[in-house]
């Protein structure tokens, strides 16, 4: 569960494979692919709810990395409630602080551009 | 990843470094903690033939109080200046700064001298130097010269010391007062898209800027405005100016120069501004 | 080059390439492989070795630059008859590790870290491991395990 949750909120807030515009990898060491460290993360509270499946006489289901699949769209629609009052309704992932900054300017009275949504 | 071969000399004294470094010229380089060169030896982007390892050279590691300076020894590492006593008194931002950078291991290897005489424009120390006024004092073949900080940053990773020359001795007005350092960073240990310094000193406050150009910058503009009594909010408007960062997939350039204006004006309030 | 230094108490002497890095010597010519090599960029700290007492990085340390010195690798920390050093066995206390990658250099800079700050807040561990990346745990563990060590009566003798 750490884990997962950990990485998803990685993939939301900073870790990418960037490519330039001739396919060269910019990001090919952990210089500058944001992988994410104890220093930008809490501690977290983990809870359990049993919720056992009737396909099946055992209740069982299959539970994979759930902490990834719940926590990058938590910390996503986090950053974009964040910022929906200067009328941004997207941030491409993950939400770097340029591309926060990017989608608040386009959003910006008198710039019809970000006016669009998606 | 390993470097291309090259020969290993230590140098038991700063002559000798001085020697080694006339003798071999531009093939050389001096290797203190390593946490700059080596990283780029072993990407291949630096190939120096021989490496005149200085770093144990303790005579050069130290944090001193002298009457209108601190004095720090070339080799004294970012942990030593972080939890110096004679820097946590009369040379604070140099202290916490100097506690900032990379991350504990580095800064158990890594060195004053080294970062500053790297040259490299996204360091912290240089625009804290910068923004202090401080002096570089060199050391080569016919002795000793001191050189302005505000001088010693020529372009892109080259300082204005000559092929035989060895930084021995970094000076930083003393300033027990107010100062604000700012960075931006993805990660802690990262290096930042844009950092700013500020610092009351005697002459009034001085202003440093990281990772603004190819060169530490000292923001003149900003500086101007606060000694003509302008309010941080409209001093850090001029941040940009005099600046011309890199654009990569961090920042723009416009995004940059506008981190720096948010930066410098949190800094400046942190002085009182 | 003959490269000289005491590795765990050990004294070693090798002859080595003057590029041979820290880690290289420890894993190599040593032979000691508890010591792993992840990013090889100063990034991820699975290298952090004790240099005289202190974490570092033995990916950006040459060997020759260590002759001399004093390290200890993660095969240095038990006890001679098998106990575990308080900060291993706060590890295996709190589930610390999962794949087990980053733990050497986990445990190494846990160590140094705490040798410097032997009463360390959650926040004082987080930002002591800046420089020590994870994939499996998401630090989670790890940091409760700093914290279980920092309160080892034997880390405090």
């Amino acid at each position: 569960m750490h884990g997962g949750i950990a990485q998803g909120v990685a993939q939301a807030l900073m870790e990418e494979v960037v490519y330039d515009l001739d396919g060269n990898p910019l990001t090919s060491t952990f210089a500058d692919y944001s992988f994410i460290s104890a220093t930008e993360l809490p501690s977290f509270e983990t809870r359990f709810t049993e919720t056992p499946t009737p396909i099946n006489a055992l209740g069982a289901k299959g539970i994979g990395e759930s902490g990834t699949i719940g926590s990058a769209p938590a910390l996503h629609n986090a950053v974009c409630d964040a910022v929906a009052h200067l009328g941004v309704r997207h941030v491409d992932m993950p939400t770097t602080p340029i591309r926060v900054w990017n989608a608040i300017n386009e959003a910006a009275p008198g710039n019809d551009a970000g006016k669009k949504g998606r | 990843m390993i470097p291309a071969s090259f020969d290993y000399v230590r140098a038991g004294s700063v002559d000798e470094a001085i020697g080694l470094l006339s003798e071999h010229g531009e093939d050389a380089k001096l290797l203190a903690g390593g946490h700059s060169l080596l990283p780029l030896m072993k990407l291949r982007l630096a190939q120096p033939a021989m490496l005149i390892d200085i770093g144990r050279l303790r005579e050069l590691s130290y944090v001193k109080e002298e009457k209108e300076y601190v004095a720090v020894g070339a080799l004294t590492r970012h942990h030593d200046i972080a939890q110096s006593p004679v820097a946590l008194a009369s040379a604070p931002v140099l202290a916490h700064v100097a506690g900032q950078i990379g991350d504990p291991q580095v800064r158990h290897r890594g060195t004053i001298g080294g970062s500053i005489s790297h040259g490299d424009p996204a360091s912290d120390l240089p625009a804290v130097l910068l923004a202090l006024g401080g002096t570089l004092v060199v050391q080569g073949p016919n002795g000793r010269r001191e050189i302005d900080a505000k001088d010693f940053f020529l372009s892109f990773f080259e300082v204005a010391l000559t092929p035989e020359e060895v930084l021995v001795e970094v000076r930083v007005p003393r300033s027990s007062g107010q100062w604000g350092f700012e960075k931006l960073t993805k990660r802690a240990q990262d290096w930042a898209i844009v950092g700013a310094v500020a610092v009351k000193t005697s002459d009034g406050v001085g202003v440093g800027l990281i990772n603004m150009g190819p060169v530490p910058l000292r923001a003149s503009a900003v500086e101007a405005a606060v000694t003509s009594g302008a309010k941080a909010i409209d001093a850090a408007q001029l941040a940009g100016e005099g600046t011309d960062p890199a654009a990569d997939f961090n920042g723009s350039v416009a995004y940059r120069q506008h981190v720096a204006k948010v930066l410098v004006r949190r800094a400046l309030e942190k002085v009182g501004v | 080059m003959k490269v000289d230094m005491t590795v765990n108490g050990t004294p070693e002497s090798h002859d080595v390439a003057a590029r041979t890095l820290l880690v290289d010597y420890l894993r190599d010519a040593v032979g000691l492989t508890g010591t792993n090599i992840g990013c090889d960029t100063t990034s991820c700290g699975a290298c952090t070795v004790l240099l005289n007492g202190e974490s570092v990085k033995s990916c950006t340390v040459l060997a020759a630059q260590a002759a001399g010195d004093d390290i200890t690798t993660i095969e240095g920390m038990a006890h001679e008859d098998g106990t575990l050093h308080p900060v291993q066995a706060a590890f295996q206390e709190c589930h610390g590790l999962q794949c087990g990658y980053c733990t050497p250099g986990m445990v190494m800079a846990i160590t140094s870290l705490l040798k410097e700050n032997p009463e360390p807040t959650e926040e004082d561990v987080r930002v002591g491991l800046e420089g020590n990346l994870c994939r499996c745990t998401g630090y989670h563990n790890i940091v409760a395990s700093a914290l279980v060590a920092s309160r080892s009566p034997e880390m405090h003798r």
